[in-house]
C-alpha cells in the first residue's frame, strides 16, 4: 500500500497534466497562498486556527507536541483561457517552514518563514510600440521573481487543558526581482531594452490567538494580527508606504465523532490597508475567507496510521482585476501517514481552486506534499 | 543505527519530495499568450526627443587615402577642374640572365616589351577617343612632393603613347614599349617608373586596377630569341623612399592628383570623397544623462545635405560613418581619422546621395552610443566620441557629398534624434 501511494504520489507530481492558469491570481502584490501548512491546506484552511505547522494561530502551536520541524512544497499548475486560448502554466512554491519546540511544561516556542503574497510569473509576448514615429514589431519579456514573506516568531503558553493563548511578532520582508528586456524585429536599427529592478518589502504585524475547549468535544480557535507600517524600496529608496492588512479568523472544532475532526472557519482581511502601497491601478480589497474540512482516521498499516482530510473554501482574492474582485472556490483532499512511532508525518494534499473575475476564468491545483519532523 | 520503522519513513518520505520537487523544478512559468491583458505594471515608455547642438567640433580633412594605399587609381582628365595620373614604379630589373643548361650572361636584348594594366571601367567616362601617355618620370626628387613627379610629365619624356577608340578599351591594356629604352634601362641599372596619363577627345575617367585590388600592372620583354628563355615578367617594386622604408611598398603604384579645381566645401560645411578624398571628422558631444540614466532605442544622426555643384553631380556616390577606434592619446586629427572601427559596426547604414542633391540625410547610430556608454569619455584607453564620414568609393571618385556643419544655421546643423527609455523604478502593481 505504501508502495502504492509512493506512486500515486510520483505519478501526481511528476507527470499529471493539471491545468493552472496564468494571472487572475497574480495581480497586484501576487497570490496570497494562505499561510497554509500541507495539512491545513488538505482541509481548504479550515483546520488554520488550529494546526500547529500553519503560522495563523501562535495559539495552537502546543499542538505540536514535543516540537516541531516541518517544511513543504507546493507547486501550482494554472490554466487561464484568454481570448479562446489556454495558457498553462507551472509555478513552485515552498510556502512554509516551522520549528519549534516546548519550553518548560506549559511554554512552546515557534519559528516559521512563510510567503504572505507569491508574485512568480513570466510573459513572453509580442507587442508594436512607437519609436521615433514609427510602428516598430518587438518581443517583450518579463520575468518576475519572489514573494512577500512573514517571519514569525510566536510563543505560546497552556493555562489548562481547556485553555490555550499564544502572541507572535510578524516581520514582512523579502523581494520581487523583475526583469523587463524589449527586443526588435529589426535588430539593427533598434537596440534592445534591459532593465531588472528589485522591489523589496519591509513591515511588521503583531497576532494574539487563543485555542480554547468551553464545552467537550468542542474547541474554538481564534486569531487577531494587527498589520503595521509597510513600505517597498528600490535598492536604499523607499518607493511607496502603506499598512500591511489586519486579520481575525475565527473557527470551531468538534472531535465527538471518534477519529474524526470537523471544522469550520471564518477568515476576514483587510487587504485594502495595502492600496497606498502600490501605485494608483492597483485595487486591494479586504476579502473574506470560509471554509470547512474534516479530518478522518483512515486505514492503519501495521504501525502506521493514516488519515483523510478534504474541505471546500470561497474566499475573496486581495487585488481586483478591471475593477472586479476576484475571487476563488476551492475543493481539497489529502491524507497524512504517521510513520515512526509518531516521529514523522508524511501529509499530502491536493486543491483545485476554480477563479473567477473580470470576465477571466482560471483554474489552479495546487499540489502540496510536507514533512512534518517531531524529534 | 535507526530503527527500521524510521528507516522506511524517511525513504518514503525523501520519495515524496524527491517526486514534489521534480514537478516544482520543472516551472513553466511563461503566461505570455495573457499578456498584455493580464500583465500590467510593467510598461515602460520610450521617449523621443533630439539634441541639438550634437556635435562638440566638426571639421573637414583632406588626403586620403594616403599614397599608394587606393584600392584603384582613379585616372582622369576632366578639363580644367579634375586631372588625375598614375605612377607604376619598376626599380628593379635583371641585368643577368641565364639560359637553361647555361651559365649567367648580361641582357642585351628587351625584344617585345609591354607594358600590361587592367581597368576596372566602372562608373568610367569614355570619350570618342583616348590617348594613353607613357611617361619616363624617374627623379631624384623627394617622394612626397608630387610636383617633382608631375614635372616629368613633358614632351621630352614621353616613353609611348597609345590612341584607342572608346570600342576598343577593354579591361586590359597591353602597352608596346620601345625595346631601346628599356633596354637602356636595364644595362645602366637605371629605375624604370612609368608616369601615365589620359587625354582624351573630350573628358575621361577610368579606374586603373593596382596591387590593392590585386591586378597590378606589371612589365613583360625578352630578353632572348631562344624560345627556351621564358618571356620575363617585372613586377612593380619600388626601392624609395629609403627613410621609412616602409613607405617603399606603397609606392610600387600610386595615384598623383595634377589638378582639382573642386572648392572646398566653405566655412559652413563639410565634405566627404573627391580626389583626393576628403573626410569629415564629426566629435560628439552626448549629454551625460542620455548616455549614464536612459536605454537607448534608436539613435539616428540627421544631416542636412548642401548640394555641391561642378563634377559628376548627378553620380550617385555611397559616404559612411565610422566609428573611431582612436583614444584620446591620438590628438592629431588627420591619424585620428584613419584609425577607424570597420564599417558596418556600430554606424549599421550609410547615404546614397548625388552631389547635387540636398536634404536631410540620416545614419543609425544606436550601437555607437551603447558603445561610447560602455566606456567613460573621460578614460584615456575610451575610444574618442566621434565619427568620420568616409566615401565608400573613396579616392576612386571625384565627386562628393557635403553637408552643413555645426556652424551653419540651427535648422540644418547636424542633429541627434534619439528614442530611448529612462531609467525609472518599474514593478509597483
Amino acid at each position: 500500500m505504501r508502495r502504492l501511494l509512493l506512486s500515486l504520489l510520483l505519478g501526481a507530481a511528476v507527470t499529471a497534466p493539471l491545468a493552472a492558469q496564468g494571472a487572475l491570481s497574480l495581480q497586484g502584490f501576487g497570490y496570497p497562498t494562505g499561510q497554509l501548512s500541507t495539512r491545513a491546506a488538505a482541509t481548504a484552511g479550515a483546520f488554520a486556527e488550529t494546526d500547529a505547522g500553519s503560522p495563523i494561530n501562535p495559539a495552537a502551536l502546543p499542538g505540536a507536541g514535543r516540537s516541531i520541524f516541518a517544511f513543504q512544497v507546493d507547486p501550482e499548475y494554472r490554466r487561464v483561457t484568454v481570448g479562446g486560448r489556454d495558457v498553462n502554466t507551472k509555478t513552485a512554491r515552498f510556502p512554509v517552514v516551522s520549528v519549534g519546540t516546548r519550553t518548560g511544561a506549559r511554554g512552546f516556542l515557534g519559528i516559521s518563514f512563510s510567503s504572505v503574497l507569491d508574485r512568480t510569473w513570466d510573459a513572453s509576448f509580442r507587442d508594436t510600440v512607437v519609436v521615433s514615429g514609427a510602428n516598430v514589431g518587438s518581443r517583450v519579456s518579463t520575468q518576475v521573481r519572489g514573494a512577500m514573506n512573514d517571519a514569525r516568531v510566536a510563543y505560546a503558553w497552556t493555562f489548562s487543558e481547556r485553555l490555550q493563548a499564544g502572541v507572535a511578532f510578524h516581520a514582512y520582508s523579502g523581494a520581487n526581482r523583475m526583469n523587463l528586456s524589449r527586443t526588435f524585429d529589426d535588430t539593427t536599427t533598434y537596440g534592445a531594452l534591459v532593465q531588472n529592478m528589485t522591489l523589496s518589502y519591509a513591515g511588521s504585524s503583531l497576532s494574539a490567538g487563543l485555542v480554547s475547549r468551553p464545552v467537550t468535544h468542542l474547541y474554538v480557535a481564534a486569531s487577531l494580527k494587527l498589520g503595521g507600517a509597510m513600505k517597498t524600496r528600490y535598492a536604499d529608496s523607499v518607493a511607496t508606504h502603506g499598512n500591511a492588512p489586519h486579520r481575525f479568523g475565527l473557527s470551531v472544532t468538534y472531535d465527538g465523532i471518534p477519529g474524526s475532526q470537523l471544522t469550520a472557519r471564518f477568515s476576514k482581511e483587510t487587504w485594502s490597508r495595502m492600496q497606498s502601497l502600490g501605485s494608483s491601478q492597483l485595487d486591494a480589497r479586504d476579502a473574506t475567507d470560509i471554509s470547512v474540512g474534516a479530518e478522518l482516521a483512515g486505514p492503519r498499516f501495521r504501525s502506521t496510521t493514516t488519515l483523510v482530510r478534504l474541505g471546500g473554501r470561497t474566499r475573496g482574492l486581495p487585488f481586483a482585476y478591471l475593477g472586479d474582485a476576484v475571487r476563488e472556490n476551492t475543493l481539497a483532499i489529502g491524507g497524512g501517514a504517521t510513520f515512526a512511532r509518531g516521529w514523522a508525518t508524511l501529509d499530502v494534499s491536493l486543491q483545485r481552486n476554480d477563479r473567477s473575475g473580470g470576465g477571466l476564468k482560471e483554474l489552479g491545483n495546487i499540489l502540496s506534499v510536507g514533512l512534518t519532523v517531531r524529534p | 543505527m535507526m530503527s527500521s520503522p524510521v528507516r522506511r519513513a524517511l525513504r518514503v518520505s525523501v520519495a515524496a519530495f524527491a517526486a514534489a520537487a521534480l514537478g516544482a523544478c520543472a516551472e513553466q512559468l511563461d503566461a505570455g499568450s495573457a499578456c498584455p491583458t493580464l500583465c500590467p505594471g510593467l510598461s515602460v515608455p520610450i521617449v523621443d526627443t533630439t539634441i541639438s547642438p550634437v556635435l562638440a567640433f566638426d571639421t573637414t580633412l583632406s588626403g586620403f587615402p594616403s599614397i599608394g594605399t587606393e584600392e584603384g587609381i582613379p585616372l582622369a582628365a576632366r578639363g580644367d577642374t579634375l586631372d588625375v595620373r598614375a605612377v607604376l614604379r619598376f626599380d628593379t630589373l635583371l641585368a643577368t640572365f641565364t639560359p637553361p643548361n647555361d651559365t649567367a650572361r648580361p641582357v642585351t636584348r628587351a625584344d617585345s616589351a609591354v607594358l600590361r594594366m587592367r581597368f576596372n571601367l566602372t562608373q568610367s567616362r569614355l570619350p570618342a577617343w583616348v590617348r594613353f601617355e607613357l611617361y619616363d618620370v624617374d627623379t631624384i626628387a623627394d617622394d612626397l612632393v608630387p610636383a617633382a613627379v608631375l614635372a616629368q610629365f613633358r614632351a621630352g619624356r614621353l616613353v609611348a603613347q597609345r590612341t584607342l577608340t572608346r570600342a576598343e578599351i577593354t579591361d586590359s591594356l597591353r602597352f608596346a614599349l620601345p625595346s631601346a629604352w628599356l633596354l637602356q634601362k636595364i644595362q645602366s641599372g637605371a629605375r624604370v617608373r612609368f608616369g601615365l596619363r589620359l587625354v582624351g577627345a573630350s573628358s575621361v575617367s577610368l579606374r586603373l586596377h593596382t596591387l590593392e585590388t590585386g591586378l597590378p600592372a606589371d612589365l613583360r620583354y625578352y630578353v632572348s630569341p631562344d624560345t627556351a628563355v621564358k618571356q620575363v615578367v617585372a613586377a612593380l617594386q619600388s626601392g624609395t623612399p629609403l627613410e621609412p622604408a616602409s613607405l617603399a611598398p606603397d609606392f610600387r603604384d600610386y595615384a598623383v592628383v595634377a589638378r582639382n579645381a573642386l572648392p572646398s566645401a566653405g566655412a559652413l560645411a563639410m565634405a566627404a570623397g573627391g580626389v583626393p578624398a576628403r573626410r569629415s571628422y564629426l566629435r560628439f558631444n552626448i549629454p551625460s544623462w542620455l548616455l549614464d540614466s536612459a536605454t537607448i532605442v534608436r539613435a539616428t544622426l540627421e544631416l542636412t545635405q548642401m548640394p555641391s555643384r561642378g563634377y559628376d553631380d548627378r553620380d550617385t556616390v555611397t559616404v559612411i560613418g565610422q566609428a573611431l577606434a582612436a583614444t584620446p592619446r591620438i590628438t592629431d586629427l588627420f591619424r585620428a581619422s584613419q584609425v577607424l572601427v570597420p564599417p558596418g559596426l556600430f554606424v549599421t547604414d550609410s547615404i546614397r546621395a548625388a552631389p547635387a542633391d540636398s536634404g536631410r540625410r540620416t545614419l543609425e547610430v544606436n550601437g555607437l552610443l551603447r558603445v561610447w556608454k560602455s566606456a567613460p569619455d573621460t578614460a584615456l584607453t575610451s575610444p574618442q566620441r566621434a565619427i568620420v564620414l568616409v566615401q565608400r568609393e573613396e579616392g576612386l571618385h571625384g565627386a562628393e557629398l557635403r553637408f552643413f556643419n555645426s556652424r551653419a544655421p540651427a535648422s540644418v546643423r547636424p542633429r541627434l534624434r534619439v528614442s530611448y527609455m529612462p531609467r525609472v523604478n518599474f514593478g509597483v502593481p
